[in-house]
């Protein structure tokens, strides 16, 4: 399997005896990876501070859990913390 | 010239009989130049007889590991001439997210939160057509594009 990109950096495979359309250059996989992760930065930056706090949240079992053995101020603590992190602008 | 035999069993007492179609156009049926018997609606058809376009997906195909020849967000031809099936598994995280495309349209997508305690992660599967184009995006955490598995039925 070959990688290649087109000028707006979107990414194809395809086999080795394979035809490449024109216009695609050959990229190592280290450079796909690299292409990848910068894509993938620009969509992380690109959500709202909603989605953002809906990853970081830890998830319903571990607040649970939190609250089980911390108490409610070490749930509120956690929670908080990731408010702060990504702000409501 | 060839010749042309038809041959009553010796013993049986049935008769069998060709019969024409209510029709007034000339036909002629080719008897295939070799030995064999007729295939009828109850014959039995094992998967290894079929040829072409007629062998199911999964006969002669085996998972294979495709992890270090595949990349997220790339999208590959299905070249081998019959469909194959896709199965994807988005890297471990907090997070993590998967989705599955043929020919430019989401397929499937799935997604997992993890907690400190369980291993649960996104992942996808699908067939791809012979001739199609296929692609999966992942997205750990957010902001990384690690899976831990890509096997293909191939």
């Amino acid at each position: 399997m070959k990688h290649y990109k087109d000028s707006n950096n979107n990414l194809f495979g395809f086999e080795e005896n394979a035809v490449i359309p024109s216009g695609l250059t050959e990229i190592t996989m280290d450079e796909v990876k690299a292409i990848n992760n910068v894509k993938a930065q620009a969509a992380y930056e690109a959500l709202s501070y909603a989605e953002k706090r809906a990853q970081a949240y830890p998830s319903i079992p571990d607040q649970l859990d939190t609250i089980y053995h911390e108490g409610i101020d070490a749930w509120k603590a956690t929670i908080a913390a990731v408010k702060q992190e990504y702000p409501k602008p | 010239m060839s010749k042309v035999t038809i041959q009553g069993d010796a013993s049986g007492t049935g008769i069998f009989t060709i019969a024409s179609p209510n029709s007034n156009t000339d036909r002629t049926l080719v008897l295939p130049d070799e030995a064999g018997t007729v295939l009828t609606s109850v014959s039995s058809i094992t998967s290894t007889q079929l040829t072409g376009d007629a062998i199911p997906i999964g006969v002669g195909q085996t998972w294979t590991d495709v992890l270090g020849s595949r990349a997220t967000g790339t999208t590959y031809t299905n070249s081998t001439g019959r469909p194959i099936m896709v199965a994807v598994t988005a890297g471990e995280a907090t997070y993590s997210y998967c989705r599955g495309w043929v020919d430019g349209v989401t397929i499937t997508e799935q997604q997992s939160r993890d907690s400190a305690t369980s291993t649960s992660q996104a992942g996808v599967i699908f067939i791809v057509p012979a001739g199609s184009t296929y692609q999966v995006t992942v997205s750990v955490n957010g902001n990384s594009s690690d899976f831990d598995a890509w096997f293909e039925l191939r």
